[in-house]
């Protein structure tokens, strides 16, 4: 019989099934995965594209850390939040909830498997914007910014895990709220655009959202904004600047991931109590 | 000196007056039933008679409107946790990863049973093979084997956990003849020679004959006969097989097949 793991970090270290699942699925379907990064890249070096319009070299390093920053944390929270969704499609959600893990590890699992996606998904991204928009990086903070985005996935992990939970109360409806989350959020975070940009009344919604403050974050940390700042002599600030944005970064992150997961155990038990587990409508 | 309490062979799955409803329909109206640790307890009904809906409880999946459900000692919604590291179950539909081969479907659950990847392909191929998977189909995406052999991985891919307790939800659903006592006889040889509990849902009344050490008649939500086979033919008067006992004794009462009239039905067609 199997026996049970006898401390909570072999539970925990059970997770990393789901790490060689999803790595599985990768390799299956890795064409798709070229495609959908292909056309990641063409999307992102659109918007590099607006800079070059306008001859603003400064534009141009706005918006490749904007296109950098977002393929991560949409990456990173997609692959977290359809995780329920795509299950569900594959019609293996059930068995998925009956294996003998908790889900704590479980949901571990995915995220470590998503961060490291994210992350390969982002290099690739801003490697081959490098090479497109031939910037010239110096004086910039990049361990700051990778600082950065480390802590902003936290918060973005902790989303993922409360928005994973939506198609578990409702198959359909949950998929159209993830989805449009998604969207709204890269509108209200002010990736590609500084806050002051938007209508006021989502101004207020901005700060509520992690990505915002990790993109001042960054900006400020690459020297965007300062004044006599440039390419080829960036004046990158220090992380005792960006002190605020990533206090209330971590601070978000440490809130949503036991709030998602809490949440995320409370629809389970909602699906069990209602048999939605099986409903695909 | 073995202890004499130890020699009766206790409950592996107790349940008691289990009831689940879905949108105000009872589908498990008061359900009550004992399995003995290892034996094969088969649960026998038609289409819609709460068979399914049982096993979803006893893996965890659905929670009961009201009763108890204990596996081995462990209380099915309070300790869930336990009963699924005890229970493993085995879909009608085999329920794998369908981009995936076998072989991985098999490698990556080791790690939640703390086994390696290769240690699991080695233990399961064989078994495989012997099931007649071809070499080449253990390698290939699931999407692409038959349904047979979906199935002969799921319940092969069940036993990596080396349960105590196997749930299975008619497993040879869509199988071949062959395919299908090729299964029964893995179901046996579990049994016997391990000692796994296996609660088995069906509507087959052979296969219900030919495995179960015990038998019971589930219809609408309730539990209407049980008891050895040889048992349930002494309920009838006359009863031979368990056909009989299956629509004789336990009241199933298949429609006349007239309610299609033929002239009517096909007129309109060139």
């Amino acid at each position: 019989m199997n026996t049970p793991f006898k401390s909570p970090l072999q539970e925990i270290w059970k997770g990393r099934a789901f790490v060689l699942r999803n790595f599985y699925m990768l390799q299956r379907d890795f064409s798709w995965f070229l495609t959908m990064l292909g056309d990641s890249f063409c999307e992102s070096a659109t918007f590099i594209l607006i800079g070059v319009m306008f001859n603003d070299s400064m534009a141009i390093l706005f918006l490749a850390l904007g296109v950098v920053n977002w393929s991560f944390f949409s990456a990173l929270f997609s692959e977290i939040a359809y995780t329920v969704s795509q299950e569900r499609r594959d019609g293996v959600l059930e068995e998925t909830l009956a294996l003998p893990i908790s889900r704590l590890s479980h949901l571990l699992g995915v995220t470590v498997f998503a961060w490291l996606k994210a992350l390969l998904h982002a290099g690739v991204i801003a490697l081959g914007l490098k090479l497109f928009a031939g910037l010239d990086l110096s004086g910039a903070n990049l361990a700051g910014v990778a600082l950065t985005m480390l802590l902003g996935s936290l918060s973005v992990i902790g989303l993922g895990l409360i928005v994973a939970a939506f198609p578990l109360v409702s198959a359909e409806r949950g998929e159209q709220a993830q989805y449009t989350l998604q969207r709204f959020l890269v509108l209200i975070s002010a990736v590609f655009y500084p806050v002051s940009v938007l209508p006021e009344f989502l101004q207020r919604l901005a700060l509520l959202s992690p990505i915002t403050h990790a993109m001042n974050a960054s900006r400020q940390l690459m020297g965007i904004g300062v004044h006599g700042s440039r390419p080829g002599a960036l004046m990158g600030q220090s992380l005792l600047s960006v002190g605020p944005e990533l206090g209330l970064m971590l601070s978000i992150g440490l809130l949503s991931i036991p709030v998602g997961l809490g949440l995320f155990s409370a629809a389970e038990y909602w699906a069990k109590k209602t048999g939605r587990l099986k409903r695909t409508g | 000196m073995p202890n004499g309490a130890s020699l009766i062979k206790k409950a592996a799955i107790e349940v008691r007056d289990l009831c689940r409803s879905f949108g105000g329909i009872p589908a498990l109206k008061g359900l009550s039933l004992a399995v003995k640790e290892g034996e094969i307890f088969t649960v026998l009904g038609a289409n819609g008679s709460g068979k399914s809906t049982l096993i979803r409880i006893l893996s965890t999946v659905l929670l009961p409107d009201s009763g108890r459900v204990m596996v081995l000692g462990h209380d099915v919604v309070r300790q869930a946790g336990e009963v699924r590291r005890i229970v493993t179950r085995v879909s009608v539909d085999p329920t794998l990863d369908r981009q995936l081969s076998p072989r991985e479907n098999l490698a990556w659950l080791a790690p939640l049973y703390r086994q390696k990847p290769a240690a699991v392909i080695e233990r399961c191929w064989p078994m495989l093979r012997r099931f007649g998977l071809k070499e080449s189909d253990f390698h290939r995406p699931v999407r692409y084997l038959s349904a047979g052999s979906r199935q002969k991985v799921a319940i092969v891919r069940a036993l990596i956990s080396s349960p105590a307790v196997l749930v299975l939800d008619e497993p040879t659903t869509g199988l071949d003849p062959v395919s299908r006592q090729e299964v029964h006889l893995f179901v046996r040889a579990i049994n016997r020679t391990a000692g796994v509990t296996i609660l088995l849902a069906t509507n087959d009344l052979a296969q219900a004959e030919e495995l179960s050490d015990r038998i019971a008649i589930i219809k609408d939500g309730k539990i209407v006969l049980s008891g050895t086979v040889a048992e349930l033919l002494e309920l009838g008067p006359g009863a031979r097989n368990m056909k009989e006992v299956f629509f004789r004794v336990a009241g199933y009462v298949p429609s006349k097949g007239d309610m299609v009239r033929p002239e009517g039905f096909l007129s309109g067609v060139a």
